[in-house]
């Protein structure tokens, strides 16, 4: 029954992402995934990645870990500095001593990223043993420890069962024992409650933040429920249609947001403590296919806040600092947004 | 929770249990996928079942660019114009004796002659005639034949799909050129028994194919949704069902043609298929065989034509399976 | 030991006039499926998943049934139009209960109970138009004729499509718009009553926003009383008037809107409402979190006396052994646990 702590904020960089673009060439055209993306993670953070279907965030992801799919997919641009050292440049070898060790992701849907003919601690040793070069007895012992880290009842007992014998919340938890297995310095968690119930999504989520401050590493948490983002991320940003369109502080961005996509996602969604019946405010239109992105700025076929003539329709915004010490915006208008009143709660 | 239930959960008429299939763990995986975007650019279009009018365009283009599969295709077109025009093509009578006996090719016959004098080249391309129209009908039996069955195991399931499957299993079991033996030896031989046999064999598979199509099928919620808007099995099965579940039959009955010449030339090689005088590719491996040194052209022709003909249906129907389901890619 | 819970609409619910009848009456329903094993596929075990759910449904209102996975709403849901046939119990539509009806009267009834699903990318054939995938009820219950295409046109725009929409395929429409279709296919009959099973829960969340408001007007426009069945408790208490949670096949708790969000009294409830993530950052750092422990345990083998117990922090010896049932126990409306209290959460 613990409430969440404030957002804590350093300055220890782990991950620097600069103007990460990357493209799948598909029979109809080439997909834009990722368009010039610019973000930074620090050590002890959540770092939120909010966006909707086709905006490119799991790619984002897998784009820092090397794990785009090489025929239709590449990196076309940009940097990913980690410790120093440019992700986009390494060899497939160096890709796989990071893997695993430095950073690790946490997949959505547990059932399939867990082996059915291994048992967890198999798994989880696996890792160890890969990067550690542990050997047996070690392995599982390790394995033990950080089952029992995630909270799995019984760890001694349960590390040899199958993936099959575990329920849902469980195998999430296992899954993420398999990611700290080596302590690693960030984890990626793709959509990792999306598939949970909520009662068992409020756990998994605090074994998260738990582990996070255990092995002091940082999170990248890629989701689109903003209830989520709320309650756990420090940091956030917003993507639509494949480019970043808000960057800052989880407060900055809920509060005094300094974009209309952002704005209007806020103002559509209906609040569990929101006892009035006033009508949702829906963001008119769908995310655009991105084989067939609009001109200049990509949200401006939807925008309440467009205007002709204007730069919208040809111009694509720049991001760039609109406030404070890191609130980012790529709206053209950004300066002048000021929250109206029905966005705000 | 859900994942503690058995798959095989369904009710006492064969419902599935609705709070175990949760699509939005499937939709979110799939929405990941949307880089292709519909004819509108509509938001998160997937690549979902194929439907019917773009199907068609975008399937034909996937083919088109199947290298294999298009040669296999030229093959075939080949064959089948031989094979109707063979008349025209074929200066001989395939039928007629003469003393040229085993002679290599030259001018006069361009593929030789065979033991009795018969213009080889002649007798090929009739013989195409007899290996496609045996290879197709027998096709068409076993498709007909297998989708019915399929459906009907498919669809209603319980002990209908109990009985059809295990006949299916036991007529599996057996080596198929045994029973070709016994049901050819109690009708009697020709080419309309080869047909018969093969086709009967042949709808066995095929009704696996379409039954699994129909389990699968049977989940999407639109079949449930006719349910709801009160349609007949019938309906449901023809109008909603068939149409999506038949592309992988497509795809098998291709295969099968290729199978089905391939199992008529080894019938009539062993003597039991089509037989004499009609020209028929195994009848003519079969002679061919004996003369392998002397007149090796006798076996090398008839050889060839089994052997493009099987791998033209091989890479159809391989290039038909790449192009109808875009996953694969 | 049995859950009687006739619960009436509350008065101040209905919209419509006659406020007292209830248009769609679920009583004590149960639902079993078999677990087929073998090659001959016995019945090995039995799963019950759905125990005794009675309530009404008033002309005009929204029930919405909540609660997580494998806590039987779809189930129930489906049961409420027959798609499913009750193991036992009864579902009455406007007095009549629909098992004992046949023949011509049955596909009336048929006609007025009508359901949305929830995927809007298996829920439309994806090899047929829009027009045809419409037409169909229409066609099934010999309801088409020459102004058949005026009326899909006019359905079209009931939704919010565009008539030109009828000539194409699924795969060329986006979720939303696909959603749109099967709301269109669901009130091509006239319908009185809409079950909706999840019908924003696999659509951006941008998009669900305009769907709930199309549901909301339609509701007003035709006259329709929902079952809206989802996992999302935030879209639940903005649509539904009435709220019935469920949890392993039975509901726990049952009451007007208010009522659930403002005072619920069963812990399950409470739990469930505290999980729900808000939107709001400042909120989420201060606010109370009851967190279960452990998963929902399997249907094959509920625990004995109340479901909940096994992870709820007010168990104590008598939820064992006996079952609480579905009653007022002096907070106002229906709640099953012993030790019911109202706790604010929100």
């Amino acid at each position: 029954m613990t409430a969440r702590p404030l957002p804590k904020f350093t300055d220890d960089v782990l991950l620097s992402v600069q103007h990460l673009s990357t493209e799948f060439r598909t029979d109809d055209g080439v997909v834009p995934a990722v368009d010039d993306v610019t973000f930074d993670i620090r050590r002890g953070e959540v770092f939120a990645v909010v966006g909707e279907s086709g905006s490119g965030k799991s790619v984002t992801a897998m784009s820092i870990l090397g794990l785009v799919p090489s025929p239709p997919g590449q990196i076309t641009g940009g940097q990913i500095m980690w410790k120093g050292h440019d992700l986009v440049q390494a060899s497939p070898a160096e890709m796989r001593a990071i893997r695993g060790k430095e950073i690790a992701m946490i997949f959505q849907d547990p059932m399939s990223a867990l082996n059915p003919v291994h048992t967890i601690g198999e798994q989880i040793g696996e890792v160890t043993r890969i990067h550690e070069g542990l050997r047996k007895g070690a392995a599982r012992t390790r394995a033990i420890d950080v089952l029992s880290m995630v909270g799995i009842p019984q760890p001694e007992r349960r590390v040899d069962d199958y993936p099959h014998e575990f329920s849902g919340g469980m195998r999430q938890r296992a899954m993420i024992a398999m990611a700290i297995a080596c302590e690693p310095d960030l984890l990626i968690a793709d959509e990792p409650t999306t598939a949970l119930d909520v009662t068992v999504q409020a756990q998994v989520l605090d074994v998260l933040l738990e582990i996070k401050d255990r092995i002091n590493s940082a999170i990248m948490l890629i989701t689109h429920d903003l209830g989520v983002v709320a309650g756990t991320a420090d940091r956030v940003m917003v993507m639509y249609a494949g480019t970043s369109v808000e960057f800052g502080t989880v407060d900055e961005l809920f509060y005094h947001s300094r974009h209309p996509y952002t704005l209007g996602l806020l103002a559509s969604l209906p609040r569990l403590d929101d006892d009035s019946r006033t009508r949702l405010v829906p963001i008119p239109g769908q995310p655009p296919s991105l084989l067939r992105r609009p001109p200049g700025c990509p949200f401006h076929p939807r925008c309440a806040y467009a205007q002709t003539p204007s730069p919208c329709a040809t111009d694509a915004p720049v991001m760039r600092l609109v406030d404070h010490l890191d609130h980012r915006s790529s709206c053209h208008f950004a300066e002048q947004l000021v929250a109206r009143p029905e966005h705000s709660r | 929770m859900r994942d503690a239930i058995d798959p095989r959960l369904e009710d006492a008429e064969g419902s599935p249990f609705p709070e175990q299939t949760d699509p939005t763990q499937r939709v979110e995986q799939n929405r990941d996928l949307a880089f292709e975007g519909g004819a509108f650019g509509l938001g998160e279009t997937l690549i979902a079942a194929p439907s019917g009018a773009a199907m068609r365009t975008d399937v034909w283009r996937r083919f088109r660019r199947n290298k294999l599969a298009m040669l296999g295709l030229a093959v075939i077109v080949l064959l089948v114009l031989a094979a109707l025009f063979a008349p025209l093509i074929a200066r001989y009578d395939p039928y007629q004796l003469s003393s040229e006996l085993r002679k290599p090719p030259s001018s006069e016959h361009w593929f030789g002659t065979d033991t009795v004098g018969r213009d080889l080249f002649a007798r090929l391309v009739y013989g195409a005639r007899v290996s496609l129209s045996v290879g197709i009908s027998a096709a068409l039996i076993a498709t007909v034949v297998g989708v019915i069955m399929g459906a009907l195991a498919g669809f209603y399931g319980g002990w209908i799909d109990a009985v059809i499957m295990r006949v299916t299993d036991i007529l599996l079991a057996f080596p198929y050129i045994v029973l070709a033996i016994a049901i050819i030896s109690v009708i009697g031989r020709g080419q309309s028994t080869v047909i018969l046999v093969l086709g009967l064999l042949g709808w066995l598979a095929i009704a696996r194919v379409l039954r699994s199509s129909f389990l699968q099928i049977k989940q999407m919620e639109y079949i449930e949704a006719a349910r709801a808007t009160g349609a007949s099995n019938m309906r449901i099965m023809f109008r909603h069902m068939l149409p999506n579940a038949i592309q992988p039959v497509i795809v098998y009955s291709t295969l099968f043609v290729g199978a089905a010449v391939l199992s008529e030339a080894a019938l009539s090689f062993l003597g039991i298929g089509i037989q004499e005088p009609t020209p028929a590719w195994g009848l003519m491996v079969n002679q061919g065989r004996k003369f392998l040194t002397s007149a090796p052209h006798l076996l090398i022709f008839p050889g060839a034509a089994i052997f493009l003909m099987v791998l033209a249906f091989l890479f159809v129907g391989d290039g038909l399976r790449d192009a109808l389901d875009p996953k694969l890619k | 030991m049995s859950a009687e819970t006739t619960v009436g609409a509350a008065p101040s619910a209905a919209s419509g006039p006659e406020a007292n009848a209830p248009i769609l009456r679920a009583e004590h329903l149960v639902k079993e499926f078999a677990i087929r094993g073998g090659s001959m596929m016995r019945t090995v075990n039995k799963v019950q998943a759905v125990s005794d759910v009675s309530f009404d449904l008033a002309r005009g209102e929204t029930l919405g049934v909540v609660g997580e996975s494998g806590c039987g709403k779809s189930t129930t849901g489906r049961m409420l139009l027959d798609l499913l046939h009750p193991t036992s119990g009864t579902v009455s539509f406007e007095g009549s209960p629909i098992a004992e009806l046949s023949g011509r009267d049955l596909r009336r009834v048929r006609q007025r109970l009508q359901i949305v699903f929830q995927d809007p990318y298996s829920s439309l054939n994806p090899r047929m138009t829009v027009a045809a995938t419409l037409s169909e009820p229409l066609r099934v219950h010999g309801q088409w004729n020459s102004d058949g295409p005026e009326r899909i046109a006019a359905l079209l725009d009931l939704v919010g499509l565009s008539p030109e929409h009828a000539r194409r395929y699924p795969h060329e429409f986006s979720g939303g718009q696909r959603q749109r279709v099967g709301i269109a296919r669901a009130i091509a009959l006239e319908p009185s009553v809409v079950v909706l099973d999840e019908p924003v829960s696999a659509l951006d969340v941008s998009i669900q926003a305009g769907i709930v408001n199309l549901l909301s007007e339609l509701q007003e426009r035709l006259g329709l009383s929902y079952v809206f069945i989802a996992h999302d408790l935030s879209v639940v208490r903005h649509i539904a008037d009435r709220v019935a949670v469920m949890y392993l096949g039975k509901i726990v708790e049952i009451g007007s809107r208010d009522e659930v969000y403002g005072s619920p009294s069963h812990p399950y409830t409470q739990a469930l409402l505290s999980a729900v993530p808000v939107p709001d950052p400042g909120k989420e750092r201060t606010r109370r979190r009851i967190v279960l422990e452990g998963d929902v345990p399997s249907p094959i083998d509920p625990p004995s006396g109340c479901r909940f117990r096994t992870r709820c922090p007010k168990a104590e010896a008598i939820c064992a052994d006996e079952e609480p049932a579905l009653i007022d126990r002096g907070t106002g409306h229906p709640t099953a646990c012993h030790f019911a209290e109202v706790e604010v959460v929100l």
